[in-house]
């Protein structure tokens, strides 16, 4: 038998490298990831009726979803809380929710880093009573950034952002490193700790149900925003404090808002470049 | 070449002791460890079929990252400091070391596997561990984990290379020596020709340059990384996270190293065979090596300090005055400093040199910075950036269990190492 001496060796496995790496990025026809905030995948039927997004629905890169919270008129009742829960088959091992609202004082900042002298006097998510004289109340879950840091991280692509806008979780592919949940500023992710039971008969059929040992998180209720209803949270509150819908279409009630009214966003200084917008009007309800 | 190629004589026979004698302690501390063993798979056993929720972790309020990733963190430290003092001895020619050279390989090659086993403890679906490959490369070009991946296999890779090229003269005598072990050596002398050395030589050469350079890149990157690139946890996004993991793997794989050898020179009365100047030297080397880690925490705590978002500075007091402050000072003061001071002063006055007193404080640094990356990982974790309540996290039994089920583990692997191949590179004095 020929030797092969090491020169020649190097040559061929070089060789096959190279083949290999050429079959690997050209050949192939895997979506590839674009620049950071890009979605992971293009709006083609590739994402079309795939479980998360519910039968049916498709993504139109048309649209981005924003949402923008009145703050000056939520009142803390956390209707949306349980709505969303209820609506999105989240089973009791989750806690906090999706959803969490923060009763803060009048004089603690809102945008982020409380200090501890704000917690103990101030800011809390356990309050009983609501609303209360000389307080805000601030709703708080998935932002849906357009530079998340969550789909940064992942080692899987699991946690994506897609072309409207939206960051999912495809929950068959995440591994639960939780890798995503520490880098996501605003504490917005869920991990199945336990074997999450949601009994059959209120298991809402377009949502999947989650399996343990995953992440997961606010949808922006894909499965009925993408097909052109409003999110549930928005839906049930009562006061009408929340609005959702496409901020690239100018008639659409979140750009008008936007552009009549000044905004926040929550820990902006990250660079996130989240899609919940804070306004206020004014107190909407009469401090009694 | 250099004196390593003297003919082997009786001078290895010392050196063949570990394979020799087996005795009913080394019976009854193997029992021990498997029992431990046992353990551990009782407790990973419960945690795969309820989930992770068994442990104290949670999230936001509370750790979502607790011991077993302090544990990961750890063994890749350690990993890359052995492997780092091998390739240093033979790149620096520094022979009076060579007698823990393998020590340090053997502690890299038990310490990866240690550290990917934690890995996929932590992780909510073990069985999905592939997907980190299957999709590796759509997400390599981000994700920080894909990259620590990626390092883990090179590391694994080339350090097993390494030990297995610089031990196969040495499996050459152990055939003729123990006839009943000769089934395993005979798949690694594959190829063996009598003039093989030469070029093996010159390849652990090659390994050791190629091994140097990645530990910068690595231990001091790819690793620290995971934590340092994500902006959102103060106390983690530092500049300094490279320099500091760096340190600190350098630091505590020293002081394993130094333990091993003090215990199986006890164990062997390996008493000339490694020297007490080996100790020495190593001790030197790690007292600066502290020394320097403390200048590390100072600078790092003192930035935080003086950081714009106030997290930064409720993270340090955590450490300095809050729930961690009766771990956090000891640590500094008994773990680190006091031993890095003992270093010093049996440098500067060789007469109150001792080896006993380099092997205990070579133990506390090594549980010092087991802590220390317990307080790395867990407080920036407990304080989210919006007004969450404050989280608390308490390790429960079950992952103290399996914390230290996998230091049994690495044990066990080391001790059967010790039984089958020559622990101390053979034909040295």
């Amino acid at each position: 038998m020929k030797q092969i001496g090491r020169r020649e060796f190097i040559k061929y496995s070089g060789g096959l490298v190279g083949l290999g790496l050429l079959g690997e990025y050209t050949l192939f026809p895997w979506p590839r990831r674009g620049s950071i905030g890009e979605p992971s995948q293009p709006a083609t039927e590739v994402t079309k009726g795939r479980v998360i997004d519910g039968p049916g629905t498709t993504v139109d890169s048309h649209n981005k979803f924003a949402m923008v919270i009145d703050v000056g008129a939520c009142i803390g009742c956390r209707r949306c809380m349980w709505a969303c829960k209820e609506e999105n088959n989240t089973p009791d091992a989750i806690s906090p929710l999706w959803i969490e609202a923060f009763e803060v004082k009048s004089d603690v900042s809102v945008t982020g880093h409380p200090s501890p002298a704000d917690l103990k006097t101030g800011a809390t998510t356990s309050y009983t009573q609501s609303p209360l004289p000389g307080r805000w109340y601030i709703t708080a879950h998935c932002n849906h950034c357009a530079n998340p840091p969550c789909v940064k991280v992942c080692p899987t692509g699991a946690t994506h952002r897609e072309a409207d806008g939206l960051v999912l979780m495809d929950y068959t592919k995440c591994i639960g490193c939780r890798l995503c949940v520490v880098a996501c500023p605003y504490s917005a992710r869920r991990f199945n700790w336990w074997q999450g039971a949601v009994p059959s008969d209120k298991v809402n059929p377009l949502v999947p149900v989650r399996p343990v040992g995953v992440v997961e998180k606010c949808t922006f209720c894909v499965h009925r925003t993408r097909r052109g209803q409003l999110p549930r949270c928005v839906e049930v509150c009562p006061v009408r404090a929340k609005h959702f819908g496409n901020i690239n279409d100018p008639e659409s009630e979140v750009a008008k808002l936007l552009n009549s009214e000044m905004a926040f966003r929550l820990l902006e200084e990250i660079n996130t470049e989240p899609n919940i917008w804070y306004i206020t009007r004014g107190k909407k309800w009469t401090e009694d | 070449m250099d004196r390593r190629l003297r003919l082997r004589g009786t001078e290895d026979e010392p050196l063949l002791r570990s394979l020799r004698h087996t005795g009913r302690t080394f019976y009854v501390f193997i029992a021990a460890l498997l029992i431990i063993m046992g353990w551990f798979l009782y407790a990973w056993y419960i945690q795969l079929t309820q989930g992770l929720g068994v442990s104290d972790m949670r999230t936001p309020v509370g750790a979502a990252w607790g011991v077993y990733i302090a544990n990961f963190v750890f063994f890749v430290g350690i990993a890359h400091g052995g492997i780092a003092l091998a390739a240093a001895i033979r790149l620096l020619k520094l022979y009076k070391y060579l007698p823990v050279a393998r020590i340090g390989e053997v502690l890299t090659v038990i310490s990866i596997m240690m550290a990917g086993l934690s890995i996929t403890i932590d992780m909510g679906r073990p069985d999905r561990i592939f997907n980190i490959v299957m999709y590796w490369p759509q997400r390599v070009g981000w994700s920080s984990l894909s990259w620590d991946v990626t390092v883990i296999i090179i590391y694994f890779t080339l350090s097993t290379a390494y030990l297995w090229l610089t031990m196969r003269k040495d499996l050459v005598l152990c055939s003729t020596k123990f006839p009943r072990l000769a089934w395993i050596y005979k798949p690694l002398l594959v190829g063996y020709r009598a003039d093989e050395e030469v070029k093996i030589e010159r390849m652990a050469w090659w390994l050791s340059i190629a091994i140097v350079f990645l530990i910068v890149m690595l231990s001091g990157g790819v690793v620290p990384w995971i934590f340092g690139l994500l902006p959102s946890r103060p106390g983690w996004f530092s500049a300094l996270a490279g320099p500091y993991f760096l340190t600190a793997a350098l630091g505590s794989a020293f002081a394993m190293v130094i333990v091993i050898a003090f215990i199986l020179r006890r164990v062997y009365n390996w008493q000339t065979q490694i020297g007490p100047a080996v100790f020495k030297g190593l001790g030197t080397f790690l007292g600066i090596i502290t020394l320097f880690y403390i200048y590390l925490i100072l600078a790092e705590q003192l930035t935080m300090n003086y950081a714009a978002p106030i997290a930064e500075l409720l993270i340090s007091e955590k450490l300095f005055t809050g729930e961690f402050a009766p771990i956090f000072w000891p640590m500094l003061v008994l773990g680190f400093f006091a031993p890095a001071m003992m270093f010093v002063v049996q440098t500067v006055r060789s007469e109150w040199f001792s080896v006993n007193r380099t092997f205990l404080a070579a133990i506390i640094i090594s549980v010092a910075f087991w802590i220390k990356r317990f307080l790395i990982v867990v407080p920036s974790l407990l304080r989210p950036l919006l007004p969450f309540p404050e989280g608390t996290y308490d390790p429960s039994w079950l992952e103290w269990s399996i914390v230290v089920g996998v230091f049994a583990i690495a044990i066990l692997l080391y001790t059967l190492f010790l039984k089958i191949f020559p622990i101390v590179e053979l034909s040295e004095e």
